[in-house]
C-alpha cells in the first residue's frame, strides 16, 4: 500500500486548511504590537509616494512596483497602522503554505510528502520574520509557486488557460522580485517544451501552436504585467517606453551590486553558500517606545540542515528518478548554486525564493527513507517532536520576544563585533 | 480557423502592444508645455529672473510637468532636503504619519540648493541636464579628484544620484535633445565662461524650448557680482534674438534689470 492510499485526498485538504490556519496564527500573534523596523518605514513612504506621485523611494528604488500597489491598497482600505502595512506579506506568506503542499504533491506523487514540505514551511522562523514585515521577500515565493502549480496542472489536464492564469503570476512574482525568478522561469519553460515532445501532438503545426503559448504566456504575459506595475512611473511623472527601458537596465545593474541601507546587515553573517550547513539567521533591530526590541529569525537547524543529505540521497538514486523530481532537484540547484557563488551580499532572505524547494526535497528525503521500512517510520513521530520543540524558542525570537532573557547569548552572536 | 491556443496566444501579444503603447502614451501626454520655439530660428520670449525662488515660482505658475530641464551652471542645486514634519526628526517615527507626510519628509521649501531637487520631487521635471562650464566640470569630475579616471568617477557620481531612475546628467556641453526643454541660464555660469560664446553655441545648438529663463541667482551667495554682470552681457545679445520678459512676481522685482 502507497502512502498515498493511506491518506485520502479529503484527509489531505483538511490537513492543508489546518496547517494554512496554524500559519496564519503564527503570522498574526502580536503583530499589531511589533513596531516597524526602518526599511518597513520606507515602505510606508514609497507606497505613498509610488501610488500618488509616481515615485519610488530613495533607498529601494531598484526593486519592482508591485510592493508599493499592495502596501498602498492594504493601508488604504485596512488602516494606517500596522496590520494595514503588513497584511499583504502576511496574506501571501501564509498562502505560501497550501502552495507547497500543492506543489510538492504534483512534483513528488506523495501526499505526506506534500504535508510535510507544508508544515516545515508554516514553521520557518525566517519566512515567518518576513510574512511579518511589510517588506516584499515572501510575495515572489508565493506567486512563483503558485505560477508552478498551475503550469504542472496545465501538464496534467493541457487547458491553455491554465497556462495564461500561470503566467500572470508569473507576472505578479516578476513585479515582486527579480531575484531567481528567471531561472525558475526558464527551467520551467525547458520542462514544458520537454514534455510536450515527448507526449504532445507531432507536427509542425501542432508544435508551433504550443511553442507560441508558451512564449506568451510564460514569457510576454509576465512582461506585460511588470510593465503595466510601473504605470504610476509613467502617468505621474511623464517618463516613455524609451526612458523605462533605461530604468530597467540601471536597477538591474544597481541589483547586481546593492548593498543596502542598513549597514547592520554587513556585520551579520549571511553567507549563501553556508546557508544549510550551518543554522543561518536575520536580525533586525526597532524601538518601541524607549525600548529596544531585536528580532532574530534562525533557520531550524533539523529542517534546513536536512538540504544536503537530501541532495546526496536523491544523487546516488538519480537514475531511478522520475521527470517531477529531477525538476524539482534542478529547480533548487539550478537557483541556489548562483547565490552560493556570488560574491554580493545576499542575506537570508533570498534563500526565501528557493526555500520552497529545498523542504519539498527534504520531505520527500525523509518520506522516501520512511516508506517500506518500519523501523525508520518509527522514529519520525520524534523527529517532528524535536522540530517543534526547537521551533518554540525560535519562534519567539523571531517575534521579538526573548530578547533580554536568557536566550541573550544568542542574540549577543548577533551583535557586532565591536560592541561583543 | 483560429484554435482556442493561438486566440489566446495572440491575445495575450495584443494585449502587450496595448500596454506598452498605452503607457508610452500616457507618461507622453502627461507632460505639460506651452508652445515650443527654436532658439535659432523664432524670437523667443525670455524670462529674466532675480532669485531660484523665483524661477521654481514661474515653473510652478505655469504648471510644467513632467519635463526635460537644461541647466547652465556651475552648480548641480541638488542637495537632498534633511527630514522635516514626515519623519518628524524621529529615527522611527509613526506609520500613520509617514503615510500622512510620505512627500513631505523629503521636501523643504526650493531655494538656490535644492531647487531643482524640488522640481525633480514635484515632477516638474523628469530629467535634468547639468551643463557646467568646461573648466568647473574638469574641476569637479576630473583633474581634482586623483582618485580615478574621469569617466569612472562621472559613472559613480551618476549612479549614486539616480533617483527612481531618473536621468542627470553632467556635461560640458549643450545637449542634443529634439524634445522641447525648460532652458535656465544660471548667473553662475558665466564665472569661467564667455558670453559670446554661449551665445553663438546656444543658437547653434537646435534646442527648442516653450520656456527660457535666464537667472541672477542673487539669493546664491556663491555668485558673484562680476558673474551677474557678465550675465547682463549675454542678456544684451540675446535682446538682439529675442523679447526679454522682465520679472513680474513678488520674489523677483523689476531692479533686476537695472
Amino acid at each position: 500500500m502507497t502512502h498515498n492510499e493511506r491518506l485520502t485526498p479529503r484527509a489531505f485538504t483538511a490537513a492543508v486548511i489546518i496547517l494554512t490556519l496554524a500559519a496564519a496564527l503564527l503570522r498574526v500573534l502580536w503583530l499589531a504590537t511589533t513596531p516597524a523596523n526602518g526599511d518597513e518605514l520606507y515602505t510606508v513612504a514609497d507606497a505613498f509616494d509610488y501610488m500618488r506621485r509616481g515615485h519610488s523611494g530613495l533607498l529601494q528604488w531598484h526593486h519592482p512596483k508591485l510592493r508599493n500597489v499592495l502596501v498602498y491598497l492594504s493601508m488604504t482600505v485596512l488602516g494606517r497602522d500596522a496590520f494595514g502595512m503588513r497584511f499583504a506579506s502576511v496574506l501571501l506568506g501564509t498562502l505560501t503554505v497550501p502552495l507547497v503542499a500543492l506543489v510538492a504533491r504534483a512534483l513528488t506523487g506523495s501526499r505526506y510528502c506534500a504535508l510535510l514540505a507544508a508544515f516545515f514551511m508554516a514553521i520557518d522562523p525566517i519566512q515567518i520574520l518576513f510574512s511579518r514585515q511589510s517588506v516584499q521577500e515572501v510575495y515572489m515565493p508565493c506567486f512563483l509557486l503558485a505560477g508552478y502549480y498551475l503550469a504542472l496542472l496545465y501538464l496534467e489536464k493541457r487547458k491553455p488557460s491554465l497556462l495564461f492564469y500561470a503566467g500572470i503570476f508569473f507576472g505578479l512574482g516578476l513585479a515582486s522580485k527579480w531575484m531567481g525568478l528567471a531561472i525558475q522561469l526558464f527551467l520551467l519553460v525547458v520542462l514544458l517544451v520537454y514534455r510536450f515532445l515527448k507526449e504532445g501532438e507531432p507536427g509542425i503545426r501542432a508544435r508551433a501552436e504550443e511553442f507560441l503559448l508558451y512564449f506568451s504566456s510564460l514569457v510576454v504575459l509576465p512582461a506585460t504585467i511588470y510593465l503595466l506595475s510601473y504605470a504610476p512611473w509613467f502617468i505621474y511623472r511623464g517618463y516613455d517606453i524609451g526612458e523605462w527601458l533605461v530604468l530597467q537596465k540601471v536597477a538591474f545593474l544597481e541589483n547586481l551590486t546593492h548593498k543596502g541601507a542598513n549597514a547592520f546587515i554587513h556585520v551579520q553573517d549571511h553567507t549563501a553558500a553556508l546557508w544549510f550547513v550551518r543554522p543561518t539567521g536575520y536580525a533586525d533591530f526597532m524601538m518601541n517606545g524607549n525600548t529596544p526590541i531585536i528580532v532574530l529569525a534562525l533557520s531550524n537547524p533539523f529542517v534546513w540542515l536536512l538540504t544536503l543529505p537530501a541532495t546526496a540521497y536523491f544523487l546516488c538514486k538519480i537514475k531511478e528518478l522520475d521527470w517531477r523530481r529531477i525538476f524539482l532537484f534542478a529547480v533548487l540547484w539550478c537557483s541556489y548554486l548562483p547565490l552560493a557563488v556570488s560574491h554580493r551580499v545576499t542575506a537570508a532572505n533570498s534563500a526565501l525564493g528557493i526555500l520552497p524547494f529545498a523542504l519539498m526535497l527534504s520531505a520527500s528525503f525523509l518520506v522516501d527513507l520512511a516508506k517500506g521500512r518500519p523501523h525508520v517510520k518509527r522514529y519520525l513521530p520524534l523527529y517532528l517532536g524535536i522540530v517543534i520543540l526547537v521551533t518554540v524558542p525560535l519562534y519567539l525570537m523571531t517575534v521579538g520576544k526573548e530578547f533580554g532573557t536568557w536566550f541573550q547569548p544568542i542574540f549577543d552572536l548577533y551583535r557586532p563585533l565591536n560592541e561583543r | 480557423m483560429i484554435t482556442k491556443k493561438n486566440g489566446l496566444s495572440f491575445s495575450i501579444l495584443v494585449l502587450c502592444a496595448v500596454s506598452v503603447v498605452a503607457l508610452n502614451l500616457g507618461g507622453i501626454s502627461s507632460r505639460v508645455r506651452a508652445k515650443a520655439f527654436a532658439l535659432a530660428a523664432d524670437r523667443p520670449r525670455v524670462h529674466l529672473l532675480r532669485t531660484t525662488g523665483g524661477l521654481y515660482a514661474l515653473w510652478q505658475e505655469r504648471h510644467v510637468h513632467g519635463r526635460v530641464v537644461v541647466h547652465l551652471g556651475k552648480y548641480l542645486h541638488f542637495t537632498d532636503s534633511q527630514l522635516s514634519s514626515g519623519m518628524n526628526g524621529q529615527f522611527f517615527p509613526q506609520i500613520s504619519a509617514v503615510a500622512r507626510d510620505h512627500q513631505d519628509f523629503r521636501m523643504s521649501p526650493a531655494s538656490y540648493r535644492n531647487f531643482l531637487w524640488d522640481a525633480f520631487q514635484e515632477n516638474i521635471v523628469r530629467k535634468i541636464y547639468n551643463v557646467i562650464p568646461p573648466s568647473d566640470f574638469a574641476q569637479r569630475f576630473g583633474q581634482e579628484n586623483a582618485a580615478g579616471s574621469r569617466q569612472e568617477i562621472i559613472e559613480k557620481f551618476a549612479a549614486s544620484d539616480i533617483y527612481d531612475g531618473a536621468q542627470r546628467t553632467f556635461t560640458a556641453t549643450l545637449p542634443r535633445i529634439t524634445e522641447p526643454v525648460l532652458l535656465n541660464i544660471d548667473a553662475s555660469y558665466f564665472g569661467s565662461a564667455d558670453a559670446r560664446e554661449l551665445f553663438d553655441s546656444l543658437m547653434r545648438s537646435g534646442l527648442r524650448s516653450d520656456l527660457v529663463t535666464v537667472c541672477l541667482s542673487e539669493d546664491n551667495p556663491d555668485v558673484t557680482d562680476l558673474e551677474r554682470g557678465r550675465l547682463r552681457e549675454f542678456l544684451a545679445l540675446l535682446s538682439q534674438r529675442a523679447e526679454i520678459i522682465p520679472p513680474t512676481n513678488s520674489l523677483d522685482s523689476p531692479t533686476a534689470l537695472k
